[in-house]
């Protein structure tokens, strides 16, 4: 009885033993080095700003470049549009039409230019009116429809067009092809009143294929800084 | 049991890996927007009658005898409408008076007309000018005369054309209203903002021979004067 409760004992004590010896050679036995890598890692950033616009009206609308004649019709100077950069965020263009009348067109050359270190490419384009309440002058546009594939937005009161551009690959410093945007009175505009709309463009990094839904969702909007 | 385990290990590890990547697909996209605010501010049509000048006179012996309203001589003192003549016109010259004209009358008053047709609904706009002339006509006998005189005023923003008036005179005779509009503005007289056309006459006059006007009767009419934006037709 004594012979068997000693021998598994004992035998467990000297392996453990061992065992503890042998971890502690290996602990302080091996000789080494040790090599570091510092890593800094600057990202590269995705920016645009506008860079310019001009502005000439046409007559007839719709435009077509064989057929319309520039100015307003008898060469008359009864509406005006100016077009500028906001001067507080370069990425906003505040763009103003002054006693505009039904069929009053004009066709607007906007240009961009990538201000950031990485290329990116034009993913798609967005129009959409103002359709709240009335506030003053201040008038909701009605039955507006956008276009995605026209890349028209079409309201009783105003039709707004955007040129394309969509896939256009712009490198840092670089500018894509001149936008277009067109804008023309309809005739059930209301006299003595203020329509507004806003035009919205998203490109993203050059290396990710995606479409204009999920740029403009995951694009922050130039007022969000 | 080490089968199992080894499995649940593996799926779990399969799934933090899916995990991690869709987090990155999500969150991974750099993009920026540019935006364009628009506003369009649109102008306004509005026209309205300037004046109106009054003149009446009456035949006597086939002379047509007439007075100045700016005169009191000879003036009927019912005369009403704008003495002031912005373009300088006279209807007719002071002369000796019959004895009769001072029974009958002629006014014109210009006022704002609010059921005044126009497109679309001015909202927003005011109506500047008076656009309507209301003309009355008391105790008229064949010869008498009376002569409206009117033009129009571009109180807009926008050019207009104008289209020569249209009388509608419904059951009153014809005769009775000339409707010969040779002394008025050309047809679709254009007018830039703060213009003014030339005069336009309507003369109320009828003759013993106009067998259908009765005395101690009551005749009415409307004259329309359409404008329009000058870059547009009715109907385009």
């Amino acid at each position: 009885m004594f012979r068997k409760k000693r021998g598994p004992r004992l035998g467990l004590l000297a392996g453990l033993m061992v065992l503890g010896l042998a971890s502690l050679g290996i602990a302080n036995g091996l000789w080494s080095e040790t090599l570091h890598i510092n890593g800094t890692v600057t990202t590269g950033e995705v920016d645009a700003k506008w860079s310019g616009a001009i502005c000439r009206e046409f007559h007839p609308w719709p435009f077509d470049l064989n057929t319309s004649l520039p100015g307003e019709v008898e060469d008359k100077e009864v509406g005006s549009t100016t077009v500028a950069a906001d001067p507080n965020n370069d990425q906003i263009l505040n763009f103003t039409i002054t006693n505009g009348y039904p069929s009053y067109s004009v066709d607007c050359e906007i240009e961009f230019v990538n201000s950031g270190s990485v290329p990116w490419v034009i993913r798609g384009w967005l129009i959409e009116g103002y359709d709240g309440a009335p506030n003053g002058a201040l008038q909701p546009l009605t039955n507006c429809s956008f276009s995605s594939a026209l890349l028209t937005l079409t309201c009783d009161e105003l039709t707004v067009v955007v040129a394309d551009g969509i896939g256009a690959q712009v490198e840092p410093g670089g500018r894509p092809e001149a936008s277009s945007l067109r804008v023309h009175v309809e005739q059930p505009a209301l006299e003595a009143t203020t329509y507004q709309f806003s035009v919205w463009v998203c490109m993203a990094q050059w290396n990710e294929t995606v479409n204009s839904d999920t740029c403009f969702a995951e694009a922050p909007t130039p007022e969000d800084g | 049991m080490l089968k199992k385990s080894l499995l649940s290990s593996g799926g779990i590890f399969v799934m933090l890996v899916l995990a991690l990547a869709s987090l990155g697909v999500t969150y991974g996209l750099w993009s920026e927007t540019l935006h364009i605010d628009g506003t369009v501010n649109t102008g306004e049509v509005d026209v309205g009658f300037s004046g109106p000048l009054v003149g009446y006179g009456v035949e006597v012996n086939g002379v047509l005898m007439t007075w100045d309203y700016q005169s009191d001589a000879g003036a009927d003192p019912a005369i009403v409408g704008n003495v002031s003549d912005p373009h300088g016109l006279l209807v007719g010259a002071v002369a000796t008076a019959p004895q009769v004209k001072d029974l009958s009358t002629c006014t014109a008053s210009p006022s704002k007309d609010p059921t005044s047709v126009s497109f679309p609904d001015n909202v927003n706009s005011v109506d500047d000018g008076n656009n309507l002339i209301t003309v009355t006509v008391t105790n008229a006998y064949p010869s008498f005369h009376c002569v409206i005189a009117f033009d129009v005023t571009n109180f807009g923003t926008i050019p207009v054309k104008i289209h020569q008036p249209e009388i509608d005179l419904g059951a009153t005779p014809v005769g009775l209203i000339d409707t010969d509009f040779g002394n008025c503005y050309i047809v679709d007289r254009q007018l830039e903002p703060g213009d003014s056309s030339e005069n336009c006459t309507i003369t109320i006059h009828f003759t013993n021979s106009d067998v259908n006007i009765f005395e101690e009767s009551q005749y009415t009419f409307s004259v329309l004067v359409f404008a329009h934006q000058w870059n547009e037709e009715p109907g385009q």
